[in-house]
């Protein structure tokens, strides 16, 4: 028996049986022969008892919190079995469509990204769009200059012409400065405040001159070629 | 229900049988209940916290790796949630054991179903003192005791679910209860 007072650390280590045997009989044999300590272990005895008498309390309604608590439970499950089911077929859906968009594009343009002029000719023809063939005096560096100035967009380049579209007033200003007929530093509104004036006519390899065009190509972007020298 | 029980259920759940988790909350709803209500003592908070633990649990059911008891994970998801519940509110001071439903308040009723003659000399009133000096402790020395003493958790589970070393529960068991002890004597209970 050990003569001093057993501490309280190990007297609840003792209540809670976590140590060694050893050290249980030594601690056992020092309660015996001490009431100090031997009270002082009944009465932890005694409170660790009253708190576990807690486990008394409890939910009141316990199937109706049960079949609550599962309601919700089944709502969520749907919910992330529902947005599970989004996440794979939204990118599915894009990736679709993406290649969808690919194979039309390919479809008109061709593997090598040369338009199909016939097909290109008669759609333009159909939605009232105007085609038209331009000679240039200038190569191609130069003449990509000259649609560049009058806010031409260039949609199709190769070795013998280049396809564009631009508004329908810039027309004769780019006709002229790829003919050679009109310097190539002046353009714009000038030329298009002089286009109300008169017209072009569509469908033909225009002249330098003033032609009448109708009033609806006025506002509209006229498709055509450049001709390359 | 043995923790093999338990994993039978998982399975079951994990297959599609969403219905078969009932038998998870039936068998540990009490016990998560308990957890929170000595976390926010009120029972009405305690319910939802029970209930969002438990629904916490079966979103994230994939993710027990069965390396330790689905107990201990259920408690471990608990108390996560309750110190979050907690920052979140940052309240939860000390209030009356009461709560209102339908105009009136009630005290909050102590099932007495003791059978033994032992046990009879625990009182209602013993018990109300217990739990108010109980709930009244500094939150480490509560929280380790409410595991310890009324749910029976052994030593190396309360170092798991709390994330704390095995030593820092000794010590926080010892000297919760030598606090819970002064404090009851005081009340005149020891």
């Amino acid at each position: 028996m050990t003569r001093e007072h057993i501490t309280f650390g190990l007297l609840s280590d003792l209540h809670d049986e976590v140590l060694n045997a050893a050290r249980k009989k030594s601690l056992v044999e020092h309660l015996n022969g001490c009431p100090a300590c031997g009270r002082e272990f009944e009465q932890l005895g005694r409170m660790v008892k009253m708190v576990s008498c807690l486990r008394l309390i409890g939910i009141r309604s316990r199937d109706e919190f049960a079949r609550a608590t599962l309601s919700r439970a089944i709502l969520c499950d749907r919910k992330r079995k529902r947005q599970l089911y989004y996440k794979r077929v939204i990118p599915s859906a894009v990736a679709a469509m993406v290649i969808f968009l690919v194979g039309i594009d390919q479809f008109k343009n061709g593997p090598t990204g040369e338009r199909r002029s016939g097909a290109r000719i008669a759609a333009g023809a159909g939605s009232g769009e105007v085609s038209r063939e331009i000679g240039s005096a200038y190569d191609m560096r130069k003449t990509m200059s000259i649609l560049r100035k009058n806010r031409a967009r260039v949609t199709v380049v190769t070795d013998g012409y280049i396809e564009a579209e631009a508004p329908s007033r810039f027309i004769d200003d780019i006709q002229r400065e790829c003919d050679g007929s009109f310097p190539t530093g002046v353009h714009g509104f000038a030329t298009a405040v002089g286009y109300t004036e008169g017209g072009i006519q569509d469908g033909l390899i225009l002249s330098s001159g003033i032609m009448n065009q109708r009033p609806a190509d006025q506002s509209g972007t006229v498709r055509f070629r450049v001709l390359l020298r | 229900m043995s923790d093999k029980s338990d994993l039978e259920v998982i399975d079951r759940v994990l297959a599609g049988d969403i219905e078969a988790f009932s038998a998870i909350i039936e068998k540990y709803q009490d016990r998560i209940f308990r957890y929170a209500y000595s976390r926010v003592y009120n029972y009405d908070e305690a319910l939802d916290i029970a209930q969002e633990v438990f629904l916490m649990a079966m979103e994230a059911l994939r993710s027990f790796r069965r390396e330790a008891k689905f107990s201990t994970w259920l408690f471990s998801i608990m108390v996560n949630y309750c110190k979050n519940y907690r920052k979140k509110r940052d309240r939860f001071p000390l209030v009356a054991l009461t709560r209102s439903e339908g105009g009136e308040e009630y005290e909050i009723p102590i099932p007495d179903d003791r059978q033994t003659p032992e046990d009879d000399v625990i009182t209602g009133d013993t018990l109300r003192i217990v739990r108010e000096e109980l709930y009244a402790l500094p939150d480490d020395y509560k929280e380790i005791l409410v595991l310890r003493d009324i749910e029976g958790l052994a030593y190396g589970d309360i170092a798991r679910i709390l994330g704390i070393h095995l030593s820092n529960v000794k010590v926080r068991i010892h000297r919760g209860r030598e606090l819970l002890k002064k404090r009851l004597a005081e009340r005149g209970l020891l």
